[in-house]
């Protein structure tokens, strides 16, 4: 071969080399701003392979979504703190009350009316404690009344903020609905079994997830909307004794139902 | 002309004491009717079905509030008699004197009562009185009657 060949052989390897490094670098560029919901079929497989149940922790793509729902948070962050108001906070109440109180069965009932009476509801009820669910909204004062219930002991009250928690679910689910969407065209589009088996495998698995995060959201909602109010019922003796001094002013103490309606041998 | 200007002098004072007596009165409810007193309070008043409502007045040191009365009575009812407190809030009397109210529960000792207390505070012409109205009966008794009750406590002094 002479030179002038060797010369032109080497210029086209070189060129082809030049070329196929563009399309690589062409090939990555475009994959960079896909999430996981459009990956090309190497991470498809990847996500495949971890396990379904494990969405958080095990699944590539839940990862990414997780990943890119916080990235995403971020670039909107300044435009919901600019909108104010955009993105409703997310509290959760949490109380717990001890009360001292004469009648522990009566108190229970009165504490159900008071949650009933509030748009609440119990979520449980035993011999000396009750837990009401009352909506976040009337919280505090669905406390305050309790308290009145009976003679105070103890309180203590924890609020916790889970806005972001909230809004990444959210945007997990989203993002995991857009994955299933594209998944469920892609299959439209299969024309052989075995990727058409791939994909109907990582949409089951999608499925799922949306399943779990949905079931999730649901969870942090209820428990947002109402919140969580522990009363514990310490019985006291019916009627006191009269150990303090009697008040200077007798007609108090002929008040009350005893009195009124001549029961007071009852007492 | 002096029967006339007596006349005059006597209808004004009856009007005047006709206002008096009607701006002071304790009003029964509807439903209710007056009987003899058998528990020492000014007014007392039976509905057919036997809830009991009553009205009386004591005087008030010039130094009591109707907070120091309001806390007096919960301390003796509820910390000391295990009443429990089932809706408290502030009320107004006719004359416009504050008070308050307190819907109490009874103790399981006595069965399921219901106790409707209000206390006004009332200055005039230089006494202070605290008035007591009182309501009482079984719990399906008294709260079916207890708009009526109420409309006669704020019509009430």
């Amino acid at each position: 071969m002479n030179p002038l060949c060797r010369w032109r052989g080497a210029v086209a390897h070189a060129w082809r080399s030049g070329l196929c490094l563009a399309w690589s670098a062409l090939l990555l560029a475009c994959a960079v701003p896909y999430d996981n919901a459009s990956a090309p079929a190497e991470s498809m497989d990847r996500a495949a392979e971890s396990s379904a149940d494990g969405f958080v922790s095990n699944s590539f793509s839940a990862r990414e979504s997780r990943d890119l729902s916080f990235d995403h948070d971020k670039d909107a962050a300044p435009s919901s703190s600019t909108a104010g108001s955009e993105i409703e906070r997310r509290l959760v109440h949490i109380g717990a009350l001890t009360l001292a109180v004469p009648d522990a069965s009566g108190a229970r009932v009165q504490l159900a009316e008071l949650a009933i009476g509030l748009g609440g509801y119990v979520q449980s009820e035993r011999d000396a404690a009750i837990v009401l669910r009352i909506p976040s909204a009337r919280f505090r004062e669905g406390l305050e009344s309790a308290a009145k219930v009976g003679r105070e002991l103890s309180r203590r009250i924890d609020v916790q903020d889970v806005t972001e928690q909230y809004v990444d679910l959210e945007l997990r689910v989203k993002n995991a609905r857009a994955l299933r969407d594209r998944l469920e065209a892609l299959l439209q589009k299969c024309d052989d079994v075995k990727s058409a088996l791939e994909v109907e495998r990582e949409l089951t698995r999608v499925r799922l997830e949306i399943e779990q995060l949905e079931a999730q959201l649901r969870a942090l909602g209820q428990r947002s909307s109402f919140g969580t109010l522990e009363v514990e019922l310490r019985q006291i003796a019916n009627a006191p004794p009269r150990s303090t001094a009697t008040l200077p002013f007798s007609w108090i103490g002929s008040l009350g139902v005893e009195n009124l309606l001549g029961r007071g041998g009852e007492e | 002309m002096i029967a006339l200007l007596t006349r005059a002098t006597h209808g004004a004072a009856l009007v005047i004491l006709a206002f008096l007596a009607t701006s002071c009165a304790s009003i029964v409810p509807d439903g209710f009717v007056p009987v003899a007193s058998r528990y020492g309070r000014d007014l007392e008043a039976l509905s057919a079905d036997g809830a009991l409502y009553t009205a009386t007045s004591h005087p008030s040191p010039e130094e009591a509030t109707l907070e120091f009365w309001t806390i007096a009575v919960k301390r003796e009812l509820v910390e000391r008699r295990g009443y429990a407190i089932f809706m408290e809030g502030d009320v107004r009397a006719k004359s416009g004197a504050p008070g308050y109210e307190l819907c109490l529960r009874t103790p399981a000792s006595l069965g399921d009562q219901r106790y409707l207390l209000t206390l006004f505070l009332e200055s005039r012409w230089g006494e202070n009185r605290v008035h007591v109205i009182e309501a009482a009966g079984p719990t399906d008794l008294v709260d079916p009657k207890l708009p009526a009750i109420r409309e006669a406590i704020r019509a009430s002094y």
